[in-house]
C-alpha cells in the first residue's frame, strides 16, 4: 500500500512568507490576513515533488510534510 | 443561555431548559461543557452586545503564536462590535462567517475554534436581535455588556 502525504504549518514559527503558496498554488490558498490555507486532503502524487519543494522553501522551516500515519518525513535530498 | 464558559455555545433558553446537563446531550445539541460554566442572560439584553463584549475580550486573551489567531480574532470581535452597535456595513455578517470557519482548527491550540464556535452560535441563536440589528434598531435595554471580563494583560514580552 502506498502512502499518503499531508501538510501541515507549525503555526508558532509561520510568518505569512507565503512561499509555500508562491510553489503550491494547486494546494495552499491565502486567508484573509496572508496566512496559508493547507487542504485536509491527501497530497495528489503528481504534486508531492512541489510540496516537497515549498517545504524546502519556506524561509522559516514552519511548512511539514506527514504520512498517513503521522509520522513526518525527514527531507530528502530534493529538500 | 450560554453553555460552557465564554468559549462556550449560545443555546435558546427553552430548548437548555429541557436539556439534560450531561456531556452527550450537550454534544448531540451542538455544545459542550466546556469550562463548566452557565450563563442566563436576562431579558433586556443584547446577545449580540455581549457576545462582542466577550470575543473582544477573548481576542486579547490570545497567546500572540499563531497568525490566523492574531490577526482574526481582532477582526471578528470588530466585526461583531460593528453589528452589536450597528455600525455594520452589508457584508459585516458574511465575513463574521467567513472568518469564523477561516480560523477554525488553524493554530497550535483551540483558542480560536472555541471564539469561532461562540461567534457561530451567536449568530444562530441571536437571529432575531440580528434582523433587528440590520434593520437598525436594537430591543436591548442595557448598553453595559453582563458578563465579567478580567481586566486584559498585556502582552508577554520577550526579555
Amino acid at each position: 500500500m502506498s502512502r499518503t502525504h499531508r501538510l501541515d504549518v507549525d503555526w508558532a514559527r509561520c510568518t505569512g512568507e507565503l512561499m509555500c503558496a508562491e510553489l503550491l498554488p494547486e494546494l495552499i490558498t491565502v486567508d484573509d490576513w496572508g496566512y496559508p490555507m493547507l487542504p485536509r486532503r491527501p497530497i495528489p502524487d503528481h504534486l508531492l515533488g512541489n510540496a516537497r519543494r515549498a517545504r524546502a522553501a519556506c524561509p522559516v522551516m514552519a511548512l511539514r510534510l506527514r504520512t498517513s500515519a503521522g509520522v513526518r518525513v525527514s527531507p530528502g535530498p530534493e529538500g | 443561555v450560554l453553555v460552557g464558559g465564554y468559549a462556550g455555545t449560545w443555546l435558546p433558553l427553552p430548548w437548555a431548559a429541557e436539556l439534560p446537563l450531561t456531556r452527550r446531550d450537550l454534544h448531540a445539541a451542538g455544545a459542550g461543557l466546556g469550562a463548566g460554566v452557565l450563563a442566563v442572560l436576562p431579558m433586556g439584553r443584547c446577545g449580540l452586545a455581549e457576545t462582542a463584549h466577550l470575543a473582544t475580550w477573548l481576542a486579547g486573551e490570545n497567546a500572540g503564536q499563531c497568525g490566523p489567531c492574531v490577526n482574526g480574532l481582532p477582526a471578528i470581535a470588530a466585526a461583531l462590535r460593528a453589528l452589536a452597535n450597528r455600525t455594520h456595513d452589508r457584508d459585516t455578517v458574511d465575513r463574521l462567517r467567513r472568518w469564523t470557519s477561516m480560523v477554525t482548527g488553524r493554530g497550535l491550540c483551540h483558542h480560536p475554534d472555541g471564539v469561532a464556535g461562540l461567534v457561530r452560535s451567536a449568530l444562530r441563536v441571536f437571529q432575531p436581535e440580528l434582523t433587528e440589528h440590520l434593520a437598525g434598531w436594537c430591543s436591548g435595554v442595557q448598553p453595559q455588556p453582563l458578563l465579567p471580563c478580567a481586566p486584559a494583560h498585556g502582552r508577554l514580552d520577550a526579555p
